[in-house]
């Protein structure tokens, strides 16, 4: 008796943390967003304004840079891709329950993976390079997706306490690797790989994230797959008392969830970077799980919050040299909007109170 | 480095987890598993530092960083409860919002990027116990911490205490148990977890202050996965207090032994796994153990099945 009493409390404090995806038919799902960004841009704002500077003039300055001169947008695009991406795969995982907060863990997997596999290829021709190092790096990612999935589905182990851990043990070990493995760059004072020759043009970048997006829409929304992932997602018993292998769909998700996240660090690395570096990809998970939040999991939410982010990402590089305001002021914005866009309208007692009435 | 000295340094590196972990089963047991620890944490360090910064009393500061704790554990509170968010989505939230504003503030605040160190004279006293001292073997464990980590270590007993032997205690649990009928009983929920969301945030302020005056500075992230380390205690022991004084020990003494090993010519990286690893085996171990016996007791009724 004592012990199935534990258990209980084992197994109270384990919820599900399936995103609970609201239907995006209603006008307040539009307007909910909206409000959100609005108040975190005013709380950010009297942020600034406390820390004595302009808010106005900031965010102004921030506007010009994200999307006045064609370089702007074209930066605005470069920062947009990654998050549109990591957005879709934290998206496509907490659609079937799956909380993916490891994606920067995932990163690091794949760019290890890289560096690694390009330092072991060296002499090969350059498609074959190519081919391996994607196809590596991105699996390697999914791997480390899959491990935190396998734990919950088989043992009910919070998936988010699991994640968080592999995110600092792979950051760890990836700064191991740069530091001290054959794949290190060898004269260098940081922790960094050699450089990989292989480029990648930009707009294949942003073309393969566009057909990405496509595919992700149809698949969510057109196809026997797509549904079932959605069905586990609102409700797992019904799913499974209508003969859907949950198990199997959320192994799926988390690898698509990985694959994504391992294609994003793969796209930085040989569209921009050409080098591992250590720690390339901190805070960038976040930057996704605000878009994908932000977009309620719907396709083109995703789009327009990934464009919004980005565009503040790509505002702050003028702010230093503009302002005195320093450029981590993203990092609160995005952490309002984030925050802001928890919360639903609808869901919210204020307002169910009102509409009994 | 002898065992004494390494075990003393364990004392001190344990509080913070500890603390954190007991704010969580405060929280825990009023139904509400709080994924917020270390944002609660992170903000509670950065805002005990601009505390002593702007007040020059190291004491005030400790106050301020447990007042910051509090007030956004209020915050967390209202969201989950009047405003009906998700509990795990804003955690997640309140985590990035912490970990962006203390990055922002450290700028503005004392002009530094990354890192802010306070002049030594804030130093946390630490505390000599004089004759107690001399007790060999625990004696020289316990001597010479701050008041912080003397507190740490007694509040898993007056936790426990709270818990199971007050009428508060009692409410509380019966309140993470099952809502309804906790609410039929006459107890007002509302205020049943916001006390118990104040105390996790009283407590995670407290560990914040512990972890940044101890080394007597603010580094961006320096809470570095505490606040899930503690969960993973939490996990562990099942949420009860007193075993989890012993679980986050545990990791206290690993972070010992990574700290006094690194710069002895040993890959750092790997060192630090160490108490990651063992949180990662924390959490999973007791849900093992429990499939395991599941499995055992099945095959036993299957096979005393098979002989009838």
């Amino acid at each position: 008796m004592k012990s199935k009493l534990k258990r209980n409390i084992v197994v109270k404090h384990v919820p599900e943390t399936g995103a609970k995806n609201e239907t995006y038919h209603n006008w307040l799902s539009i307007i909910n967003p909206v409000i959100a960004i609005v108040i975190a841009f005013i709380f950010a704002g009297l942020v600034v304004l406390l820390s004595g500077d302009n808010p106005v003039t900031t965010y102004a300055v921030m506007i010009r840079g994200a999307f006045g001169q064609l370089s702007g947008i074209q930066n605005t695009l470069r920062f947009a891709a990654p998050i549109l991406l990591l957005a879709m795969s934290f998206s496509i995982c907490s659609t079937s329950g799956y909380f993916n907060i490891g994606q920067e863990g995932q990163m690091y997997a794949s760019a290890v993976t890289l560096a690694i596999t390009s330092t072991l290829l060296s002499g090969m021709p350059s498609v074959v390079r190519y081919v391996i190092m994607f196809s590596a790096s991105c699996l390697a990612a999914a791997l480390a997706a899959l491990v935190p999935a396998l734990l919950k589905s088989i043992l009910g182990i919070n998936e988010i306490v699991v994640g968080v851990m592999f995110n600092y043990l792979l950051s760890l070990f990836s700064t191991w690797v740069l530091t001290y493995s054959f794949a290190a760059h060898p004269s260098s004072s940081t922790p960094m790989s050699l450089r990989i020759p292989e480029s990648m043009s930009f707009g294949l970048y942003l073309s393969a994230v566009l057909v990405i997006l496509i595919v992700y829409f149809v698949f969510t929304k057109c196809t026997v797959g797509g549904y079932q992932l959605r069905m586990i997602g609102k409700n797992r018993e019904f799913a499974l008392a209508s003969g859907i292998n949950s198990g199997k769909i959320l192994y799926a998700s988390a690898f698509i969830g990985g694959l994504l996240a391992g294609f994003t660090a793969f796209c930085e690395i040989i569209g921009f970077y050409h080098i591992v570096y250590d720690g390339f990809a901190s805070g960038m998970g976040f930057f996704g799980m605000t878009a994908a939040l932000l977009g309620r999991h719907h396709p083109v939410g995703i789009l327009l919050s990934a464009i919004l982010l980005g565009g503040l990402q790509s505002g702050a590089v003028l702010l230093p040299v503009r302002t005195s305001v320093p450029a981590e002021i993203v990092e609160v914005v995005q952490g309002f909007v984030m925050f802001f866009a928890t919360i639903t309208l609808l869901q919210s007692s204020a307002f169910k109170k009102r509409g009994a009435k | 480095m002898n065992i004494l000295e390494l075990l003393n340094l364990a004392i001190r590196l344990t509080a913070p987890t500890l603390l954190v972990a007991i704010g969580g089963i405060f929280a825990a047991k009023s139904g509400i598993f709080n994924l917020g620890l270390e944002a609660f944490m992170l903000i509670g360090a950065f805002a005990s530092v601009a505390g002593v910064y702007f007040t020059e009393s190291v004491f005030l500061g400790i106050i301020i960083g447990m007042l910051t704790g509090i007030v956004f554990a209020l915050i967390f509170s209202l969201f989950v409860q009047k405003l009906k968010v998700d509990p795990i989505i804003c955690a997640i939230a309140m985590l990035t919002m912490s970990s962006g504003l203390t990055r922002y503030l450290l700028i503005p605040f004392f002009g530094a990027t990354g890192r802010y160190i306070l002049p030594p004279q804030f130093a946390l006293k630490t505390i000599d116990l004089g004759k107690l001292a001399s007790i060999p073997i625990i004696g020289p464990i316990l001597n010479n911490h701050s008041a912080i980590v003397y507190i740490s270590i007694i509040t898993p007993f007056i936790a426990h205490v709270l818990l199971y032997k007050t009428k508060f205690g009692l409410e509380l649990r019966s309140v993470g148990l099952h809502q309804e009928a906790a609410e039929t009983f006459g107890i007002h929920i509302f205020r049943r977890i916001n006390v118990a969301l104040l105390l996790n945030g009283m407590l995670c302020g407290l560990a914040g202050a512990q972890l940044s005056l101890s080394l007597n500075l603010f580094n961006v992230g320096m809470t570095n996965g505490r606040g899930f380390t503690a969960l993973a205690a939490m996990t562990l022991t099942g949420s009860r207090p007193i075993p989890t004084l012993f679980a986050c020990l545990l990791f206290g003494t690993a972070e010992a032994i990574v700290l006094s090993l690194s710069g002895k010519g040993y890959p750092v990286q790997i060192l630090s796994m160490l108490p990651y690893v063992l949180a990662l085996i924390a959490a999973i171990t007791p849900a093992l153990i429990y499939k395991i016996k599941h499995q055992l007791s099945a095959r036993r009724v299957k096979s005393s099945l098979a002989k009838h």
